[in-house]
């Protein structure tokens, strides 16, 4: 630098008196400076053919529903259906006929379904109409010939998408999807004549100039669409003469080399529309979903014109804080529209009446679902890069089930905040977390991971680990009646204090619950009413490894020690783990893993994995049929006993309560024939959370069984099973006369051959009989 | 699969397992399958057809309707009217009333995804067939016969211990259903013999 400077000043020295050389150097300079100039030129250039014709966007994975299928027979509402109509953004119309509208007539529906494309194939859109009876779909009928309909499946909801650091999020929407009306509007309002300048239009600068000027306010921007769409493509947002050059010599390069249309659908789908926490939403297509909750192809005048009102400031005229803004900026948009006989008065006047049609659900990227996306990431990560998840565009097909998430949601929800005040706990303290399963399919339906839904934080149904308490009884006595020749359910057990000596010399002395000692109880009674002493004993004969054996089976991949505390629920399990091991006994002794994601597609549509339905035998069904029966049983008679108070009986809930020490967690799992749900409810910091498992956990189960469609009825009995009635006075057979018999069931041979007193008529018959068949044997 | 320049993974399990059916399906057409193999041997279409079928089977195979999705299909069973055509146009004997018990009762909408499932099974189109059924066992989860043909498919792709637990799981829905139960223990004996 010193170097340079001295060089000047000599330079400057020799030459002070020769303007005829400075000319020289003027003219050389200024040769220099055009060709740096033209280079500089070349260089932006290349820079938008690189951008423009490489991968223009990275598209965020979109995560979906499962989509709704109905066939006549469906368990389902007239109401439930209106609630899916509403998330999937269909519009209510006098006379439905585009895709992705419906009316309602009394306990009927005509709805137009939407096409899509499945992993299975592609979906055509279906115009059809619905008749309800109650809480059944009763008669499906197509609207174009009246012909009947066996299966109807709905295009999915989306609850999330995956995106990359900078949080763009987009849906890519050609120029032939764009109504014609939305770019009229567009055109009209951001650059008239768009299909005239060559990127740049002085003239339109200066219109817009006194336009703005006789209007009072900036009704016309100066920029071309062209520009607007360099601006936003590829400068940054500070506002310098530099950036404004360069922005003025990329519109001139982008529309050299690219036609009107391309430019044009490059800002469609470019341009900054709206906030949505820190997802930013670009482009109309995303922003009609946004907004309105409903594709491109299905807004009104009204809609059109909003989002083009939302062009020149999407926070200033979010309509969602700024109605009144908003309305403003529409309704000139639409006056605009009516001025250049876009429309017609009577239309300009009925769009300007209507509310700004704002969709609640709003939000189709930030899930409102993050305990379940918190799954499906697991499960891609495992599949996928990183990178295409967050750019690909994937579309990954879940099992969620979105009306159910919110009923767990709900119950979750209400029961910690009423239970709080119950129990006088300190505020905000109590948490829950719940699992919903289908029982075939071992489809994930809704796990809820605390007592706020939408916060995405700690994920209880996932990582909480916590004590399980009783629900490791039903795995003792399953390992129990798996040695059929000496278990049966009614098997007497030991309910007397006793004191074990452990290896390290340690005595462990159980106590029951009621701190009562029972005496002799036969096994489903000790399951039902979860007595420790018996269990404990049970558990000890039997050896702690086999029960060990057993959850693994079951399902638990952890480590599980085997001190004799694990006979009592020592071990602390996630509540997904605790769901999985009761799957297996609600699957009948099938073992699957809990699957939230069924497929995954490109973005164009076409198949790129499948998650099949796996499973693996575990067990015997027959053994688990009898453990089914006897968790019945723990409902109908036990500590499970209130849970009829919130569902029918005829649901023949099979489950299990569990509490912990010092009442520091409460567990219910249970499941009916086709869906399963575990729920937990507990302090954050272990602290007694002063609830059993009935007291807490077991509430929110009937608050969900209460609301979600659970198939009645009990489960096929095996081939080799009897079930037979048993008085519960003396363990001999009985019959339903018989006050208080239960129905259990025996591995063919096992179950008692005697009779109760109290089996009348059919007792005597069958007395006799086997004096009989004694006789001849 | 590549996508905006990314390829997607293929999962080395997936290749293998299309590896292995290929082996098989080698063995079978060139007619030197092991005696091991043939407890587990795939049932075709056209048998599968003649022990679903009441009618004679001869009559039957050449002429298999394909229902279609959206098609209507009679249920006996249904209490919504839907109309009746002729027992024979059923590709598959569903009904109720032919046989004494209850669990071969098949709803329509799964009938249907079966029928697709069968169509493409038949086109070697294993995957999406497996696809359908899983959509028709949401449907009607304990259908010994849905159960049944997915272990079918997974049989025809090689992959021997789900086919045998899917028959196994079959077996478990199948009450009497003597037919049903002796096609789903060869499954679960072909995955033994091994």
């Amino acid at each position: 630098m010193k170097f340079f400077t001295q060089w000047v000043a000599a330079l400057r020295y020799r030459y002070a008196a020769r303007p005829k050389f400075w000319r020289g150097v003027l003219f050389g300079g200024g040769t220099t400076l055009l060709v740096l100039f033209w280079a500089y030129v070349a260089y932006l250039d290349s820079v938008v053919k690189t951008k423009f014709e490489g991968k223009r966007w990275s598209l965020p994975a979109r995560v979906y529903a499962r989509p709704l299928e109905i066939f006549p027979g469906s368990t389902l509402s007239l109401n439930q259906l209106l609630l899916e109509l509403s998330d999937l953004g269909y519009t209510e119309t006098t006379k439905p006929s585009t895709s992705g509208s419906y009316r309602r007539d009394g306990n009927a529906l005509s709805i137009v379904t939407r096409a899509f494309t499945f992993w299975d194939g592609k979906e055509a859109s279906v115009p059809f109409r619905a008749i309800f009876d109650g809480n059944t779909l009763v008669d499906l009928r197509s609207a174009a010939n009246d012909g009947p309909l066996s299966l109807v499946r709905f295009d999915p909801i989306q609850i999330g998408s995956i995106y990359p650091a900078h949080h763009e999020d987009r849906i890519l929407i050609q120029l032939k999807e764009v109504p014609p009306l939305l770019i009229q509007a567009l055109l009209a309002i951001e650059d008239r004549h768009f299909y005239e300048h060559h990127g740049v239009a002085p003239a339109a600068i200066l219109r817009a100039f006194l336009v703005n000027l006789r209007a009072g306010e900036t009704v016309q921007g100066g920029s071309t669409i062209t520009q607007q769409l360099v601006k936003n493509f590829f400068l940054s947002n500070e506002r310098t003469l530099a950036r404004k050059i360069n922005e003025l010599i990329m519109a001139l390069a982008l529309e050299k080399h690219y036609g009107k249309d391309e430019i044009l659908e490059g800002y469609l789908n470019e341009i900054y529309l709206g906030q949505d926490g820190n997802r930013a939403i670009h482009g109309f297509g995303l922003a009609s979903q946004f907004y309105f909750g409903r594709p491109l192809a299905e807004l009104k005048t009204e809609h059109m014109a909003l989002l083009v009102a939302l062009v020149k400031g999407p926070s200033f005229y979010d309509p969602r804080r700024n109605k009144q803004r908003a309305k403003q900026r529409r309704d000139l948009v639409i006056d605009t529209l009516l001025s250049l006989n876009d429309i017609s008065p009577a239309e300009a006047e009925r769009a300007k009446k209507a509310d700004l049609g704002i969709s609640s659900a709003g939000s189709t990227g930030n899930s409102s679902f993050p305990a379940f996306m918190d799954l499906v990431r697991d499960q891609l990560q495992q599949d996928y890069r990183e990178e295409d998840l967050t750019s690909a565009g994937m579309q990954i097909f879940t099992t969620l089930d979105p009306q159910i998430q919110r009923t767990a949601d709900r119950a979750v929800e209400t029961q910690v905040i009423a239970l709080e005040k119950y129990k006088r706990l300190p505020k905000g303290k109590l948490q829950g977390a719940a699992i919903v399963l289908n029982v075939e399919g071992a489809e994930v339906l809704a796990i809820v991971g605390g007592r706020d839904p939408s916060f995405a934080g700690f994920n209880r149904a996932r990582d909480a680990l916590r004590q399980i308490g009783s629900l490791v009884k039903p795995a003792v006595y399953l390992t129990a009646l798996s040695d059929s020749q000496n278990f049966t359910p009614v098997t007497m057990l030991d309910d007397t204090a006793f004191e074990f000596k452990g290896s390290d010399g340690k005595i462990w002395s159980p106590e029951n619950f009621d701190k009562q000692e029972h005496g002799p109880v036969p096994m489903y009674y000790a399951l039902a009413n979860s007595f420790n002493i018996s269990t404990a004993r049970l558990g000890l004969a039997i050896g702690i490894p086999k029960v060990i054996d057993t959850m693994h089976a079951l399902g638990i991949t952890r480590e599980l020690k085997p001190y004799p505390s694990l006979l009592l629920g020592s071990p602390a399990l996630t509540p997904l783990e605790v769901a999985q091991m009761f799957h297996t006994l609600a699957n009948g002794g099938f073992r699957a893993p809990p699957r939230t994601i069924t497929s995954v597609l490109t973005a164009e549509g076409s198949p790129v994995q499948r998650y099949p339905l796996s499973i693996e035998k575990a067990f015997d069904p027959a053994n688990v049929y009898q453990i089914i029966r006897m968790m019945q049983n723990g409902v109908r008679n036990g500590t499970g006993k209130s849970l009829y108070s919130y569902v029918p009986e005829s649901l023949a809930v099979a489950g299990k309560t569990g509490t912990s020490n010092d009442l520091r967690d409460s567990w219910f799992a249970g499941f009916t024939r086709d869906k399963l749900a575990v729920v937990w409810m507990g302090m954050d910091d272990n602290r007694p959370a002063k609830l059993t498992g009935a007291e807490g956990s077991l509430r929110v189960f009937g608050e969900i069984f209460k609301s979600i469609n659970v198939q009645p009825g009990t489960w096929t009995t095996p081939e080799n099973v009897d079930v037979v009635w048993i008085d519960p006075d003396n363990q001999l057979r009985a019959d339903e006369s018989c006050s208080g018999a239960i129905e259990l069931a025996f591995i063919a041979g096992t179950a008692p051959q005697d009779y109760s007193s109290c089996a009348g008529f059919r007792g005597t018959v069958d007395k006799t009989l086997n004096w009989f068949k004694r006789l001849f044997q | 699969m590549t996508m905006f320049g990314f390829r997607f993974p293929q999962s080395p399990a997936a290749a293998a397992a299309k590896l292995t059916s290929l082996a098989i399906a080698g063995t079978i057409i060139f007619g030197c399958a092991a005696p091991s193999e043939r407890a587990g041997k795939p049932m075709s279409r056209a048998e599968f057809m003649q022990s679903r079928t009441a009618s004679p089977p001869a009559s039957r195979n050449d002429d298999m309707s394909v229902i279609d999705t959206l098609a209507p299909v009679p249920d006996t069973s249904n209490a919504i009217a839907i109309p009746q055509p002729p027992p024979s146009d059923l590709p598959i004997d569903v009904q109720p009333a032919q046989r004494d018990n209850a669990p071969r009762r098949t709803h329509p909408a799964a009938l249907a995804l079966l029928n697709e499932a069968m169509r493409q099974e038949k086109s070697g189109d294993y995957e999406m067939a497996a696809a359908k059924l899983e959509r028709a066992l949401r449907i009607e989860p304990r259908s010994a016969l849905l159960w049944n043909r997915l272990a079918n498919i997974r049989l025809q792709q090689g992959q021997r211990d789900l086919a045998a637990n899917l028959a196994a799981k079959s077996n478990s829905y199948a009450s009497n259903d003597t037919e049903l139960i002796q096609m789903n223990q060869r499954i679960i004996a072909g995955s033994k013999s091994r």
